[in-house]
């Protein structure tokens, strides 16, 4: 089957739907675009669906001259995110012919949906390059299109928030584009199997430069600390169905950036390296679930926890770097299978979580968290499925993302005693961070959704919040489905990406083997429901139901108001309190007196303000440092042209003495 | 004052404090209920206690000291089986003092449904048997049967440990006939 | 033959001796006179060079050199001076006696630069730097524009003296930019003298604020 036709037919498709929405008219063509880029991403995924399953590892898409003889190919990894990419794009797009109709006045819908398809076709590009030259135009087309998405409704926070975005995702850029360079000795038309063999050939302190340049370089795009800054403060301000977008998938253009470049392009030589992405990511893994915790708008909760999710995933990966570095290389292929199976994981319950936190930021009118309550009563299927979202998020099983971590950590366990005392100091230091953060992440998650949507709710809008609609429930409908089927169909999922070493078949299902420990994910979900299901019976058979007497809750006597309930600053000031070095909250009480002769009648403001650490150690020096410099320099402005002149000249002399 | 006086007054001067005999000697009558209280419990609750929620619907608190001198250690209603709970839904038996205010007429009545059935209620005390000197004023409702239905009434202004106790008995051999 | 090559070194001492006298001169049409002279010779330079190196019509080429930049633009300039009535007696940093010390060390900079560099010759090197620091040492503006086609007649120089011929691209581009330079100029100076009542530069260091 000529899978190469349908791939392309995808991207025309995707293209074709951003000129759709340019010359449509004002007001018109909306849905027309939505369901043509819905259509041709679901194409582009049932393509790469369907060459993953047919077990072809290389399928060579196009080499036109009209853009300069670049290779386009798609391998097994670029096939696997290409139908993430797809599947969330798909389900994203389905969800905003509603969702942004909700907000016409604000956007401007055909601009929003040129730039979201246009979005989708940079990833799909970055995604099928095999030479520097298409990633980086791709990369490029995928930057400057979120940039303007983020900025999309305009306001003076969001233009920041994008403007500072624009800045950190030009600087990776510059850094891997310099990294291409030096790697490919200036010629960024070679493809990346030319480049291995290139850099066979240079001497390690450049290879390291080089890694560092790409470390930063994808580390800025996936959120790795110190480099997340944006990532906070432009995800919220986006539209949900873009923050989904950009959450799920974006950072897996740089995961999968990061992987081609360190496994397939550049030699692993030294623990150095290994050592810097492990400290990274757990640095990351942790300041993100704090800050998870601590926040109250619900979209910076999803941020932070992407940066936590991601941290975990480049810890998984610097432990495959180590210890493929030691020469164990089936520790470290077992390792990489966990990462890319959380990635799975994280793409599908990431983005379902951002389009949920749409829809009660839509019935809430705000998107903080104390506003909010009550929603499971009101809009039970949807909370449904955040609740499943939410749980996954948690790495609770069956859920997708469990699996993942059993597999890292059983390896980790199984291989801890054949290794070195200096590598086994930092694996164990590995498995204590990772089992900390997994506790604060079902903490943050557990306030999402019970502050977010158990009890009463907190505000007026909420009160009167209304079951979304078809077209915005289902695709988070669906995805919770992906996450359970991930979850259940785990190894099945890992024999079709190449990690068949991980499985074991036995007579009608399949286990997860990681070096004899076995688990069978299918069968501990199975069990769950059936649990679910004898309870659910029992109950039924054995509760006298003609005794029961519905009462509301007992409330003291007094009626309960949505004011006694837990608000998300009281539920998380113990982690607060806990890491109060690093959070920096800074409390304020202003009280001004009401009655001159009275002083101790009073009315007071409470204010809290959270502060990050990187904000005060490493950014504002810089800034400081920065405009320092600049003052100093401006000095030599006195407006008179002749010195400017006598500048010039001065600066010709000197070239002549020392060129000549 | 000199060490020999003190010693002076204290061996060989006046009596000031009373005799043991007089304020340490048992109440039988207190004790026998009590007994009864217990057989008739057990027999009733399967060998558990009799858990009481205690509402204060607006009272002088007269028969507030008086249930908490119930707890205390001379009466000590526990080793009969009789044991204060904080929430309704755990109660068997709901005492009520005072008039039924006003403002308290909410409180009263949501406790009395949030005790699951059988749920027995006690009127303690004048005000919440008739409505006490209270009974026409603007505050209150009236007597307790005006807003909850009641099985037992107790009066007296407070009822004394045993008046309570013996109110308590007859309530159970009541319930327990029906 | 011998008579070109000497009529050639003729016109490249005068070029650059009524470049280095131009320096000095106070007034205004004074220092135009000394441009328009320079440039005359640089046009000679043009002809005799290309008879040199074997190139047909250097005539045409002379031509239009002469028509622009010794005739049009001294005139536009002078027109641009008169009418907006500024005063022809410019004013200058450095004292022309001054002025002609630093000519000659730049004279002799230019002597070890073009040593050092054999492709380029003496002529458009000194030229260039003599422009430049023309652009220095004047306070007025009708010097910066002076200064600046100075420092274009240097280039041309180094073109006609290293290629022979000149190509038509090269010569009109030139043109170009010496008379765009003449209008802009002339423009400028009349709003400066119009907002500030002189033709100073000194006035001008306020705008930085």
């Amino acid at each position: 089957m000529n899978f190469s036709f349908f791939v392309l037919l995808s991207l025309a498709g995707t293209l074709l739907a951003a000129l759709v929405s340019c010359i449509s008219a004002k007001g018109q063509g909306h849905r027309a675009v939505m369901t043509l880029l819905a259509l041709s991403t679901g194409l582009g995924a049932i393509a790469s669906a369907v060459f993953l399953l047919s077990g072809q590892s290389q399928l060579a898409i196009s080499q036109s001259v009209w853009f300069f003889s670049t290779p386009f190919a798609l391998s097994t990894l670029s096939a696997l995110f290409f139908f993430l990419l797809n599947t969330v794009a798909c389900l994203a797009s389905v969800y905003a012919i509603k969702y942004v109709e909700q907000y016409a006045e604000i956007y401007n819908v055909r601009v929003l949906d040129g730039l979201m398809a246009i979005f989708v076709l940079g990833m799909q590009g970055v995604l099928l390059s095999s030479a520097p030259f298409g990633f980086l135009v791709f990369w490029e087309v995928m930057s400057i299109s979120s940039f303007f998405l983020v900025m999309a409704d305009k306001q003076a926070a969001s233009v920041r928030a994008a403007l500072f975005y624009l800045i950190m995702t030009h600087l990776g850029a510059g850094a891997i584009l310099a990294g291409f360079l030096i790697l490919s000795g200036s010629s960024i038309f070679e493809p990346f199997t030319r480049l291995a063999v290139l850099a066979q050939s240079l001497p390690p302190q450049t290879l390291f430069g080089v890694f560092l340049l790409f470390l930063f370089g994808f580390g800025s795009k996936a959120g790795l600390v110190p480099f997340h800054v944006w990532l906070p403060e432009a995800h919220p301000q986006a539209p949900s169905h873009i923050s989904a977008l950009m959450s799920g998938v974006m950072l897996k253009m740089a995961l999968y950036g990061f992987l081609v470049m360190t496994f397939s392009v550049l030699p692993i030589r030294s623990s150095t390296e290994a050592l810097i992405v492990i400290a990274l990511g757990l640095l990351s893994a942790v300041y993100g679930v704090i800050y998870a915790v601590i926040e109250r708008d619900v979209k910076r909760v999803l941020a932070f926890s992407s940066i936590e999710n991601m941290g975990i995933i480049f810890t998984m990966i610097g432990v495959a770097m180590l210890v493929k570095s030691q020469g164990m290389d089936t520790f470290a292929h077992v390792a990489i299978g966990a990462a890319l199976l959380f990635a799975i994981a994280h793409a599908f319950f990431k983005s379902g979580l951002f389009m949920g936190a749409g829809v009660m930021v839509h019935a809430a009118h705000s998107r903080s968290l104390e506003v909010m309550g009550g929603f499971s009563k009101r809009m039970p299927v949807f909370s449904g499925s955040m609740l499943i979202l939410a749980l996954a998020a948690a790495a609770l099983p069956p859920f997708s993302a469990f699996m993942a971590e059993w597999t890292f950590i059983q390896n980790l366990v199984a291989n801890l005693s054949q290794m070195s005392p200096f590598i086994q100091g930092v694996l164990v230091l590995v498995l204590v961070t990772m089992a900390l953060v997994g506790g604060l992440a079902l903490f943050a998650m557990i306030k999402l959704f019970g502050i977010g949507f158990l009890a009463e709710p907190r505000s007026e809008h909420a009160a009167h919040a209304k079951a979304p609609d078809a077209l915005i429930a289902v695709p988070i409908f669906a995805l919770a489905a992906l996450t359970i089927f991930v979850g259940a169909c785990a190894p099945w999922i890992l024999s079709i990406i190449g990690f068949a070493d991980l499985t074991s078949f036995e007579t009608w299902h399949t286990n997860l083997v990681v070096a004899e420990a076995t688990l069978n994910p299918l069968v501990l979900f199975d069990v769950l429901i059936a649990l679910f299901l004898v309870v659910f019976v029992a109950r039924r058979l054995l509760s006298n139901k003609k005794h029961e007497r519905p009462y509301h809750t007992w409330d003291c006597g007094q009626p309960i108001t949505s004011g006694m309930e837990y608000t998300a600053t009281a539920f998380s000031s113990p982690i607060r309190f806990f890491f109060r070095m690093i959070t920096r909250t800074k409390k304020n009480v202003i009280a001004t007196p009401v009655l001159a002769s009275n002083p101790w009648i009073a009315s007071r403001i409470f204010s809290l303000d959270l502060r990050q650490i990187w904000y005060d150690v490493l950014y504002v020096p810089i800034q400081h440092a920065c405009l320092w410099t600049s003052t100093q320099v401006r000095k030599l402005q006195n407006g008179v042209i002749q010195f400017y002149i006598a500048l010039i000249f001065i600066a010709l002399v000197v070239t002549l003495t020392i060129a000549l | 004052m000199s060490f020999p006086k003190l010693l002076n007054r204290l061996f060989l001067g006046p009596r000031v404090t009373e005799k043991q005999e007089s304020f340490l000697k048992t109440d039988e009558e207190f004790e026998t209920v009590g007994a009864e209280l217990k057989s008739i419990v057990i027999n009733l609750y399967g060998g558990r206690s009799l858990r009481i929620r205690a509402v204060d619907g607006g009272s002088t608190n007269a028969e507030e000291i008086e249930l908490t001198a119930l707890n205390n250690a001379y009466y000590d209603i526990d080793r009969f089986g009789l044991s204060f709970v904080a929430s309704p839904r755990h109660a068997d038996m709901v005492w009520v003092t005072g008039p039924v205010t006003r403002n308290l007429e909410r409180a009263v009545r949501t406790t009395y449904e949030a005790a699951p059935e059988p749920c027995i209620v006690v009127a303690i005390g004048d005000g919440a048997c008739t409505g006490g000197i209270w009974k026409d004023s603007y505050a209150v409702v009236g007597a307790l049967d005006k807003v909850i239905p009641v099985h037992i009434k107790i009066p007296g202004d407070p009822p004394t440990p045993t008046q309570i106790l013996r109110g308590v008995l007859n309530a159970l051999k009541q319930s327990s006939s029906k | 033959m011998i008579t070109l090559s000497l009529w050639n070194n003729v016109f490249m001492g005068g070029t650059l001796l009524f470049a280095i006298v131009m320096m000095g001169k106070p007034r205004l049409p004074a220092m135009l006179r000394y441009f328009a002279l320079s440039s005359l010779c640089l046009a000679g330079l043009i002809v005799t060079s290309s008879l040199m190196h074997g190139e047909e019509q250097p005539y045409t080429i002379a031509a239009i050199n002469v028509f622009f930049k010794v005739i049009l633009a001294p005139l536009i300039l002078m027109f641009a001076a008169k009418k907006v009535h500024a005063s022809m007696a410019l004013k200058f940093y450095l004292r022309p006696t001054a002025t002609y010390f630093v000519a000659l060390l730049i004279l002799l900079v230019s002597v070890f630069v073009s040593m050092k560099m054999p492709g380029a010759p003496y002529l458009s090197i000194a030229l260039v730097l003599l422009g430049l620091m023309f652009m220095i040492v004047r306070k007025d503006l009708y010097s910066q524009i002076i200064g600046f086609m100075t420092m274009e007649n240097g280039i041309a120089a180094y073109g006609v003296l290293m290629i022979g011929g000149f190509p038509f691209m090269i010569e009109t581009g030139i043109l170009f930019v010496v008379i765009t330079g003449a209008v802009l100029m002339a423009v400028l100076s009349r709003h400066v003298q119009e907002l500030y009542a002189t033709g100073d530069t000194e006035s001008l260091t306020e705008l930085t604020e």
